[in-house]
């Protein structure tokens, strides 16, 4: 079975850079509040069926969530740091080598601009402690390089958000139907 | 502000010794150097070379019962992000009063219960509500302005929002009124509107710290 990588890496980071994510994410009341509404977008779900269709694709994430930490400075905030938010969110729930490292930095920041994630980090290290069993094991076997969840089904099923959020020009693999 | 800020002064150590400048909420008064802020919070950051206590200036809140709120204060946003805002919630609320632009500088819960000083925790509310004696009306109670809408997450049952109540509006003559209140949406902007007009859904519970029978 032709199992392909679904969306391009460009077209969702523009959707976790877009305006649109950033002021959804604005109506939280605090860090807590905005781990809950990452969660449970739209956008975030792209991301982590991204992120759990292949290690290369997990990969490229935490290599961007690296850059953005490391870009992101000053006392101001930007539709950046959600998008940093996002990733560390879903990578925290992913076993690839360095996130951890990743996720102790921002923790341990004082850097101002990184208030957020850093908050948001120390929300997924709690939670990732906790639970196992979200964790995402990737791996090259049995799956043919994509990751599945611990203790779940793999991730490429039929789902909603596969039709809206399909890269144009990707042909229809009909994971959407039914 | 300043002058609490100038009560608290005191001599940094010579090895900190920072260069303090203002943030950009405004809610920071420019200090001499080798200032200390006393109970701010000791968050520093290197903006172009310089130390920089910006937005650390942590107010201490303490309940009625004398426990403390955690308070954070969080960078401001650049003035292009802050216009999406309002852009967006007067497309989605256009009957909604807009009070005041977006800010970082506090957020719904700091409105309701800490003169807008900071972000009040969400995990802090149930303190607050214990100590100021705060509870939900009673069966039959009406709200009055002053009392609190506290809005929270279907799953989670944790505190998401929660508004002041401003008056009880009827939408129509003769039907039942509604708390018309002022709240502020997360990072964005505060605004007036009917309790189950907002973003937050149309599940929330007036809480009043009248005692029971006034």
């Amino acid at each position: 079975m032709g199992r392909k990588t679904i969306w391009s890496w460009p077209h969702i980071k523009g959707l976790l850079e877009s305006g649109d994510f950033y002021c959804d994410m604005s109506l939280a009341s605090g860090p807590r509040s905005l781990y809950r509404r990452i969660t449970r977008h739209p956008y975030f779900r792209a991301l982590l069926h991204f992120v759990t269709v292949s290690p290369e694709n997990a990969r490229h994430v935490l290599s961007y969530a690296r850059d953005l930490a490391g870009s992101i400075t000053g006392s101001a905030r930007s539709e950046k740091d959600i998008a940093l938010c996002s990733c560390v969110v879903v990578l925290s729930q992913t076993a690839i080598p360095g996130v951890d490292g990743l996720l102790r930095y921002l923790r341990t920041t004082s850097a101002l601009a990184l208030r957020l994630p850093s908050a948001v980090a120390s929300i997924c290290w709690d939670t990732s402690a906790s639970t196992t069993q979200v964790r995402v094991v990737l791996s090259s076997e049995p799956q043919q390089g994509y990751a599945v969840l611990k203790g779940d089904q793999p991730r490429l099923q039929r789902n909603d958000f596969y039709s809206i959020f399909r890269d144009p020009g990707t042909p229809d693999l009909g994971l959407a139907a039914g | 502000m300043l002058g609490a800020a100038r009560e608290l002064e005191r001599e940094i150590p010579s090895h900190q010794n920072p260069v303090v400048v203002a943030g950009q909420t405004g809610m920071l008064p420019v200090l001499a150097p080798g200032t200390f802020l006393g109970q701010a919070s000791e968050r520093y950051a290197t903006v172009q070379g310089r130390v920089c206590v910006g937005m650390s200036f942590s107010p201490v809140i303490q309940t009625r019962m004398g426990r403390e709120i955690m308070i954070d204060v969080l960078p401001e946003e650049p003035a292009h992000v802050q216009e999406k805002y309002h852009r967006r919630y007067c497309r989605e609320f256009p009957e909604n009063t807009l009070r005041r632009g977006p800010t970082c500088a506090y957020n719904c819960f700091a409105l309701a219960f800490a003169c807008r000083r900071g972000w009040v925790a969400a995990e802090s509310v149930d303190t607050i509500l214990e100590d100021d004696g705060y509870r939900p009306l009673a069966l039959g109670e009406e709200a009055l302005p002053g009392d609190v809408v506290i809005y929270r997450d279907g799953d989670t049952d944790e505190f998401e929002h929660v508004g002041v109540i401003l008056e009880m509006r009827s939408l129509s003559p003769g039907s039942k009124p509604f708390p018309y209140v002022v709240s502020k949406w997360g990072y964005g902007p505060e605004y007036l509107h009917m309790a189950a007009r907002s973003p937050y859904g149309t599940d929330f519970t007036v809480y009043t710290e009248r005692p029971r029978g006034q």
